[in-house]
Protein backbone atom coordinates (compact mmCIF):
# COMPACT_ATOMS: atom_id res chain seq x y z
CA UNK A 1 0.00 0.00 0.00
CA UNK A 2 2.71 2.21 1.28
CA UNK A 3 4.36 1.87 -2.62
CA UNK A 4 1.30 2.70 -3.93
CA UNK A 5 1.27 6.20 -2.37
CA UNK A 6 4.55 6.68 -3.38
CA UNK A 7 3.66 6.41 -6.68
CA UNK A 8 0.70 8.55 -6.58
CA UNK A 9 2.72 11.38 -4.67
CA UNK A 10 5.38 11.10 -7.74
CA UNK A 11 2.66 10.62 -10.74
CA UNK A 12 0.88 14.35 -8.75
CA UNK A 13 4.54 15.84 -8.36
CA UNK A 14 5.40 15.08 -12.07
CA UNK A 15 2.13 16.49 -13.05
CA UNK A 16 2.72 19.85 -11.51
CA UNK A 17 6.29 20.19 -12.68
CA UNK A 18 6.77 19.03 -15.44
CA UNK A 19 9.64 20.36 -16.85
CA UNK A 20 10.70 22.58 -19.82
CA UNK A 21 8.24 23.54 -22.89
CA UNK A 22 5.84 21.32 -21.63
CA UNK A 23 5.26 23.65 -18.37
CA UNK A 24 4.87 26.79 -21.26
CA UNK A 25 1.19 27.40 -22.51
CA UNK A 26 0.44 28.38 -25.81
CA UNK A 27 1.32 31.70 -25.04
CA UNK A 28 4.37 31.18 -23.75
CA UNK A 29 5.16 29.56 -26.92
CA UNK A 30 3.92 31.87 -29.06
CA UNK A 31 5.73 35.06 -27.65
CA UNK A 32 8.87 32.88 -27.27
CA UNK A 33 8.25 32.28 -31.71
CA UNK A 34 7.10 35.93 -32.21
CA UNK A 35 10.53 37.28 -30.29
CA UNK A 36 12.36 35.57 -33.41
CA UNK A 37 9.42 35.59 -35.98
CA UNK A 38 11.62 32.10 -37.43
CA UNK A 39 9.76 29.27 -38.48
CA UNK A 40 12.49 27.31 -37.10
CA UNK A 41 11.61 28.20 -33.84
CA UNK A 42 7.84 27.34 -34.97
CA UNK A 43 8.61 23.62 -35.60
CA UNK A 44 10.36 23.29 -32.84
CA UNK A 45 7.61 23.76 -30.62
CA UNK A 46 5.01 22.70 -32.59
CA UNK A 47 5.96 20.53 -35.24
CA UNK A 48 5.15 20.17 -39.01
CA UNK A 49 2.12 21.77 -39.88
CA UNK A 50 -0.94 19.93 -39.96
CA UNK A 51 -2.08 21.89 -43.36
CA UNK A 52 -0.99 24.77 -45.59
CA UNK A 53 -3.62 27.04 -47.29
CA UNK A 54 -3.47 30.03 -49.38
CA UNK A 55 -6.16 32.69 -48.25
CA UNK A 56 -8.40 33.79 -51.28
CA UNK A 57 -8.15 37.40 -49.60
CA UNK A 58 -4.59 37.64 -50.28
CA UNK A 59 -2.84 35.31 -52.45
CA UNK A 60 0.95 36.42 -51.22
CA UNK A 61 0.76 34.71 -47.92
CA UNK A 62 0.71 30.92 -47.13
CA UNK A 63 -1.06 29.54 -43.62
CA UNK A 64 0.74 27.40 -41.88
CA UNK A 65 -2.40 26.09 -39.67
CA UNK A 66 -1.79 23.63 -36.30
CA UNK A 67 -5.54 22.23 -35.74
CA UNK A 68 -5.05 20.95 -32.01
CA UNK A 69 -3.21 23.99 -30.85
CA UNK A 70 -5.68 26.35 -33.18
CA UNK A 71 -2.73 28.24 -34.44
CA UNK A 72 -2.25 30.25 -37.64
CA UNK A 73 1.15 31.07 -38.78
CA UNK A 74 1.29 33.40 -41.83
CA UNK A 75 4.19 33.55 -43.80
CA UNK A 76 4.95 35.50 -46.63
CA UNK A 77 5.93 33.65 -50.11
CA UNK A 78 8.93 35.47 -50.96
CA UNK A 79 10.11 34.98 -47.46
CA UNK A 80 9.12 31.61 -46.15
CA UNK A 81 11.59 31.56 -43.24
CA UNK A 82 9.62 34.38 -41.51
CA UNK A 83 6.50 34.36 -40.11
CA UNK A 84 4.58 37.69 -40.73
CA UNK A 85 1.63 37.44 -38.02
CA UNK A 86 0.49 34.37 -36.05
CA UNK A 87 -3.30 33.91 -34.85
CA UNK A 88 -4.60 31.60 -32.15
CA UNK A 89 -8.37 30.83 -31.77
CA UNK A 90 -9.10 30.85 -28.40
CA UNK A 91 -13.00 30.20 -27.44
CA UNK A 92 -12.23 28.76 -24.42
CA UNK A 93 -14.76 27.38 -21.77
CA UNK A 94 -14.87 30.58 -19.06
CA UNK A 95 -14.74 33.78 -18.96
CA UNK A 96 -12.23 34.26 -21.54
CA UNK A 97 -11.77 38.21 -20.62
CA UNK A 98 -10.74 37.88 -17.56
CA UNK A 99 -8.54 35.03 -17.65
CA UNK A 100 -6.51 37.05 -20.49
CA UNK A 101 -6.55 39.97 -18.26
CA UNK A 102 -4.98 38.38 -15.67
CA UNK A 103 -2.51 35.93 -17.59
CA UNK A 104 -1.08 39.26 -19.26
CA UNK A 105 -1.47 41.58 -16.29
CA UNK A 106 2.33 42.38 -16.33
CA UNK A 107 2.11 43.79 -19.58
CA UNK A 108 0.55 47.40 -20.87
CA UNK A 109 -3.03 46.74 -21.84
CA UNK A 110 -4.78 49.03 -23.95
CA UNK A 111 -8.65 48.51 -24.65
CA UNK A 112 -10.68 50.72 -26.95
CA UNK A 113 -14.58 50.59 -27.96
CA UNK A 114 -15.16 49.93 -31.13
CA UNK A 115 -18.15 50.92 -33.31
CA UNK A 116 -21.45 48.25 -32.72
CA UNK A 117 -23.57 47.77 -36.44
CA UNK A 118 -26.90 49.53 -35.25
CA UNK A 119 -29.07 47.43 -37.64
CA UNK A 120 -27.93 44.04 -36.55
CA UNK A 121 -29.95 41.98 -35.44
CA UNK A 122 -27.72 40.57 -32.29
CA UNK A 123 -26.40 43.14 -29.83
CA UNK A 124 -23.47 43.70 -29.58
CA UNK A 125 -20.40 45.41 -27.42
CA UNK A 126 -17.40 45.19 -29.15
CA UNK A 127 -13.74 46.05 -27.95
CA UNK A 128 -9.91 45.84 -29.15
CA UNK A 129 -7.69 45.18 -26.55
CA UNK A 130 -3.40 45.85 -27.63
CA UNK A 131 -0.91 44.64 -25.25
CA UNK A 132 1.88 46.71 -27.88
CA UNK A 133 4.95 45.25 -25.18
CA UNK A 134 4.22 42.02 -26.92
CA UNK A 135 2.48 42.83 -29.98
CA UNK A 136 -0.36 41.09 -29.36
CA UNK A 137 -4.39 42.29 -29.96
CA UNK A 138 -7.74 40.48 -30.14
CA UNK A 139 -11.46 41.45 -30.13
CA UNK A 140 -14.39 41.35 -27.54
CA UNK A 141 -17.70 41.59 -27.27
CA UNK A 142 -19.19 42.22 -23.91
CA UNK A 143 -22.73 40.89 -25.35
CA UNK A 144 -21.16 37.78 -26.01
CA UNK A 145 -21.48 34.66 -23.42
CA UNK A 146 -18.42 33.93 -21.28
CA UNK A 147 -16.93 37.01 -23.51
CA UNK A 148 -15.62 34.19 -25.77
CA UNK A 149 -12.41 35.39 -28.32
CA UNK A 150 -12.59 34.13 -31.61
CA UNK A 151 -8.65 35.30 -32.80
CA UNK A 152 -5.85 36.24 -30.98
CA UNK A 153 -3.30 38.42 -33.09
CA UNK A 154 0.78 38.29 -32.70
CA UNK A 155 2.96 40.44 -34.85
CA UNK B 1 -3.06 11.35 2.34
CA UNK B 2 -5.26 13.96 2.61
CA UNK B 3 -2.65 16.20 1.21
CA UNK B 4 -2.23 14.25 -1.44
CA UNK B 5 -5.77 14.25 -2.18
CA UNK B 6 -5.78 18.07 -1.96
CA UNK B 7 -3.11 18.08 -4.50
CA UNK B 8 -5.26 16.15 -7.24
CA UNK B 9 -8.90 17.94 -5.89
CA UNK B 10 -7.15 21.60 -5.90
CA UNK B 11 -5.20 20.92 -9.31
CA UNK B 12 -6.21 24.34 -11.30
CA UNK B 13 -9.67 23.28 -13.29
CA UNK B 14 -9.92 25.75 -16.28
CA UNK B 15 -12.84 24.45 -17.85
CA UNK B 16 -16.44 25.72 -17.39
CA UNK B 17 -19.14 24.37 -19.60
CA UNK B 18 -22.64 25.65 -19.42
CA UNK B 19 -25.26 23.42 -20.52
CA UNK B 20 -27.88 25.17 -23.47
CA UNK B 21 -30.30 25.45 -20.30
CA UNK B 22 -27.86 27.81 -17.90
CA UNK B 23 -26.55 31.10 -18.14
CA UNK B 24 -22.46 32.15 -17.78
CA UNK B 25 -22.17 34.60 -14.80
CA UNK B 26 -19.00 36.60 -14.59
CA UNK B 27 -16.57 36.53 -11.43
CA UNK B 28 -17.66 39.44 -9.39
CA UNK B 29 -16.77 41.09 -6.42
CA UNK B 30 -19.50 40.50 -3.46
CA UNK B 31 -19.42 43.10 -0.92
CA UNK B 32 -20.14 42.06 2.94
CA UNK B 33 -23.86 41.57 4.15
CA UNK B 34 -25.97 39.47 6.52
CA UNK B 35 -28.19 37.09 5.69
CA UNK B 36 -31.73 37.01 6.66
CA UNK B 37 -30.98 34.28 9.50
CA UNK B 38 -28.25 36.85 10.72
CA UNK B 39 -25.34 35.45 9.66
CA UNK B 40 -22.81 37.70 8.68
CA UNK B 41 -20.82 37.30 5.21
CA UNK B 42 -17.50 38.66 4.51
CA UNK B 43 -16.67 40.37 1.26
CA UNK B 44 -15.22 37.68 -1.29
CA UNK B 45 -14.73 37.32 -4.74
CA UNK B 46 -16.79 35.23 -6.45
CA UNK B 47 -15.73 32.65 -9.10
CA UNK B 48 -17.75 32.48 -12.52
CA UNK B 49 -20.17 30.17 -12.57
CA UNK B 50 -23.03 29.00 -14.56
CA UNK B 51 -27.15 29.42 -13.06
CA UNK B 52 -30.01 27.63 -14.62
CA UNK B 53 -32.56 29.44 -16.34
CA UNK B 54 -35.59 29.43 -14.29
CA UNK B 55 -38.96 28.84 -16.02
CA UNK B 56 -39.45 28.21 -19.75
CA UNK B 57 -39.25 30.52 -22.53
CA UNK B 58 -40.16 33.26 -19.66
CA UNK B 59 -42.49 36.00 -21.45
CA UNK B 60 -41.65 39.78 -19.88
CA UNK B 61 -44.10 43.09 -20.69
CA UNK B 62 -41.48 45.44 -19.31
CA UNK B 63 -37.42 45.43 -18.22
CA UNK B 64 -36.02 47.86 -16.17
CA UNK B 65 -32.52 46.78 -17.50
CA UNK B 66 -31.10 48.89 -20.42
CA UNK B 67 -30.61 47.21 -23.41
CA UNK B 68 -27.63 48.22 -26.14
CA UNK B 69 -28.70 49.28 -29.28
CA UNK B 70 -32.04 49.38 -28.39
CA UNK B 71 -33.75 52.45 -27.21
CA UNK B 72 -37.21 51.61 -28.07
CA UNK B 73 -40.68 50.68 -25.67
CA UNK B 74 -41.65 47.56 -24.59
CA UNK B 75 -45.43 46.67 -25.04
CA UNK B 76 -46.99 43.92 -23.19
CA UNK B 77 -47.83 40.42 -25.22
CA UNK B 78 -51.24 39.37 -26.05
CA UNK B 79 -51.83 35.66 -24.97
CA UNK B 80 -52.31 34.83 -29.00
CA UNK B 81 -48.53 35.89 -29.32
CA UNK B 82 -47.61 33.76 -26.35
CA UNK B 83 -49.44 30.99 -28.35
CA UNK B 84 -48.04 31.23 -31.55
CA UNK B 85 -44.44 31.88 -30.34
CA UNK B 86 -44.97 28.96 -28.23
CA UNK B 87 -46.10 27.09 -31.32
CA UNK B 88 -42.88 27.97 -33.45
CA UNK B 89 -40.37 26.92 -30.46
CA UNK B 90 -41.80 23.47 -30.49
CA UNK B 91 -41.05 22.84 -33.59
CA UNK B 92 -37.50 24.02 -33.92
CA UNK B 93 -35.21 21.23 -34.05
CA UNK B 94 -34.00 19.52 -30.78
CA UNK B 95 -30.81 20.84 -30.15
CA UNK B 96 -31.44 24.14 -30.68
CA UNK B 97 -34.89 23.62 -28.34
CA UNK B 98 -32.50 23.08 -25.64
CA UNK B 99 -30.93 26.10 -25.44
CA UNK B 100 -33.68 28.00 -22.80
CA UNK B 101 -34.14 31.65 -23.74
CA UNK B 102 -34.33 33.71 -20.20
CA UNK B 103 -36.69 36.56 -21.53
CA UNK B 104 -38.96 36.94 -24.25
CA UNK B 105 -39.51 40.69 -24.98
CA UNK B 106 -41.92 42.43 -26.86
CA UNK B 107 -41.64 45.68 -28.99
CA UNK B 108 -43.02 47.63 -32.05
CA UNK B 109 -39.70 48.19 -33.98
CA UNK B 110 -36.06 48.19 -33.83
CA UNK B 111 -34.75 51.31 -34.74
CA UNK B 112 -31.93 50.76 -35.92
CA UNK B 113 -32.93 48.43 -38.18
CA UNK B 114 -37.28 48.30 -38.66
CA UNK B 115 -37.34 44.82 -41.19
CA UNK B 116 -35.24 43.40 -37.69
CA UNK B 117 -37.81 40.25 -36.92
CA UNK B 118 -35.92 40.18 -33.67
CA UNK B 119 -32.82 41.38 -31.37
CA UNK B 120 -30.79 39.24 -29.51
CA UNK B 121 -28.77 39.65 -26.67
CA UNK B 122 -26.56 35.67 -26.55
CA UNK B 123 -24.96 36.90 -23.15
CA UNK B 124 -28.43 36.77 -21.05
CA UNK B 125 -30.13 34.51 -23.44
CA UNK B 126 -32.53 37.72 -24.16
CA UNK B 127 -34.75 38.23 -27.50
CA UNK B 128 -36.75 40.93 -28.21
CA UNK B 129 -39.10 40.20 -30.83
CA UNK B 130 -40.92 43.06 -33.15
CA UNK B 131 -44.30 43.60 -34.81
CA UNK B 132 -42.23 42.09 -38.22
CA UNK B 133 -41.91 38.77 -36.62
CA UNK B 134 -45.07 38.55 -35.95
CA UNK B 135 -46.23 39.97 -39.67
CA UNK B 136 -43.24 37.50 -41.40
CA UNK B 137 -44.37 33.93 -42.65
CA UNK B 138 -40.69 32.78 -41.76
CA UNK B 139 -41.17 33.09 -38.27
CA UNK B 140 -39.65 29.51 -37.75
CA UNK B 141 -36.20 30.77 -39.69
CA UNK B 142 -35.73 33.96 -37.57
CA UNK B 143 -35.88 31.79 -34.43
CA UNK B 144 -33.92 29.09 -35.42
CA UNK B 145 -31.17 32.33 -36.90
CA UNK B 146 -31.57 34.31 -33.32
CA UNK B 147 -31.37 31.18 -31.28
CA UNK B 148 -28.41 30.16 -33.48
CA UNK B 149 -26.58 33.17 -32.52
CA UNK B 150 -26.84 32.11 -28.67
CA UNK B 151 -25.48 28.68 -29.46
CA UNK B 152 -22.67 29.98 -31.87
CA UNK B 153 -20.83 30.56 -28.49
CA UNK B 154 -21.61 27.31 -27.24
CA UNK B 155 -19.89 25.29 -30.11
CA UNK B 156 -16.61 22.92 -29.97
CA UNK B 157 -13.47 25.85 -30.33
CA UNK B 158 -11.73 23.62 -32.94
CA UNK B 159 -15.31 22.71 -35.24
CA UNK B 160 -15.90 26.29 -35.32
CA UNK B 161 -12.85 27.65 -36.40
CA UNK B 162 -12.35 24.93 -39.38
CA UNK B 163 -16.22 25.83 -40.38
CA UNK B 164 -15.00 29.72 -39.89
CA UNK B 165 -11.95 28.85 -42.15
CA UNK B 166 -13.72 26.65 -44.34
CA UNK B 167 -15.82 29.98 -45.49
CA UNK B 168 -12.66 31.84 -45.77
CA UNK B 169 -12.79 34.23 -42.32
CA UNK B 170 -9.12 35.83 -41.43
CA UNK B 171 -8.53 38.20 -38.96
CA UNK B 172 -6.03 41.14 -39.66
CA UNK B 173 -4.34 43.59 -37.52
CA UNK B 174 -6.87 46.60 -36.17
CA UNK B 175 -9.70 45.31 -38.37
CA UNK B 176 -12.75 43.11 -37.44
CA UNK B 177 -12.18 39.45 -39.09
CA UNK B 178 -11.84 39.87 -42.42
CA UNK B 179 -15.05 37.98 -44.51
CA UNK B 180 -14.48 35.71 -47.75
CA UNK B 181 -14.99 37.73 -50.37
CA UNK B 182 -18.38 35.29 -51.40
CA UNK B 183 -20.82 34.58 -48.79
CA UNK B 184 -24.58 33.02 -49.05
CA UNK B 185 -26.20 35.78 -47.82
CA UNK B 186 -25.27 39.75 -48.19
CA UNK B 187 -25.19 39.99 -44.12
CA UNK B 188 -22.77 37.19 -43.26
CA UNK B 189 -19.94 39.90 -44.19
CA UNK B 190 -21.23 40.89 -41.18
CA UNK B 191 -19.34 39.03 -38.25
CA UNK B 192 -18.32 35.40 -37.94
CA UNK B 193 -21.76 34.82 -35.36
CA UNK B 194 -23.88 36.15 -38.64
CA UNK B 195 -22.23 33.87 -41.18
CA UNK B 196 -22.92 31.02 -38.64
CA UNK B 197 -26.53 32.03 -37.63
CA UNK B 198 -27.35 32.37 -41.69
CA UNK B 199 -25.74 29.10 -42.13
CA UNK B 200 -27.82 27.20 -39.21
CA UNK B 201 -30.62 29.28 -40.55
CA UNK B 202 -29.95 27.42 -44.39
CA UNK B 203 -29.28 23.97 -43.36
CA UNK B 204 -32.94 23.86 -42.07
CA UNK B 205 -34.84 26.15 -44.88
CA UNK B 206 -32.66 25.67 -47.85
CA UNK B 207 -29.65 22.75 -47.33
CA UNK B 208 -29.45 22.10 -51.12
CA UNK B 209 -28.18 26.04 -51.79
CA UNK B 210 -25.51 25.42 -48.83
CA UNK B 211 -24.30 22.14 -50.08
CA UNK B 212 -24.38 23.78 -53.32
CA UNK B 213 -22.38 26.68 -52.39
CA UNK B 214 -19.41 25.42 -50.40
CA UNK B 215 -19.84 21.60 -49.68
CA UNK B 216 -16.65 21.44 -47.09
CA UNK B 217 -18.09 24.30 -44.88
CA UNK B 218 -21.77 22.36 -45.59
CA UNK B 219 -19.96 18.83 -44.17
CA UNK B 220 -18.61 20.91 -40.86
CA UNK B 221 -22.08 22.52 -40.14
CA UNK B 222 -23.63 18.61 -40.53
CA UNK B 223 -20.92 17.49 -38.49
CA UNK B 224 -21.68 20.48 -35.75
CA UNK B 225 -25.41 19.78 -35.43
CA UNK B 226 -24.98 16.09 -35.32
CA UNK B 227 -22.16 16.29 -32.37
CA UNK B 228 -24.92 19.23 -30.83
CA UNK B 229 -27.97 16.41 -31.36
CA UNK B 230 -26.10 13.93 -29.83
CA UNK B 231 -25.56 15.60 -26.58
Amino acid sequence: MRFLYICLLLFVACSLTSPDSNSLDNFDKIIAIMKTKSTEELFRYYGNPDEISEPEQDKDVRILRYKNARIDAYVQKSNKNIISHLTIFFFEDFDNYTYLKKRFKNYKWIEAKLPDNPKSDVATDLYLVKLPEIRMEFQYDNHASKRKVMWIYFE
Amino acid sequence: MKWILALILFKPFFTLACRPNEIHIREQWIDTYTKEDGTHVSAHLRSEYCREVKGHNYFQDSSSKEFRNFKGKFKNWNLSEKNLLNYELEKLPPWIKKYKIANFLRARTHEGNPSNPALTYPDSKTIILFDAFFKSPGKQSALLHEISHIAAWDIDPNELQDFFISNGWIYKRGESPKPPQRVIIPDSSHSPSEDFANSVEMYYTNPKRLKEFNPKSFLILEGIIKSKEKK
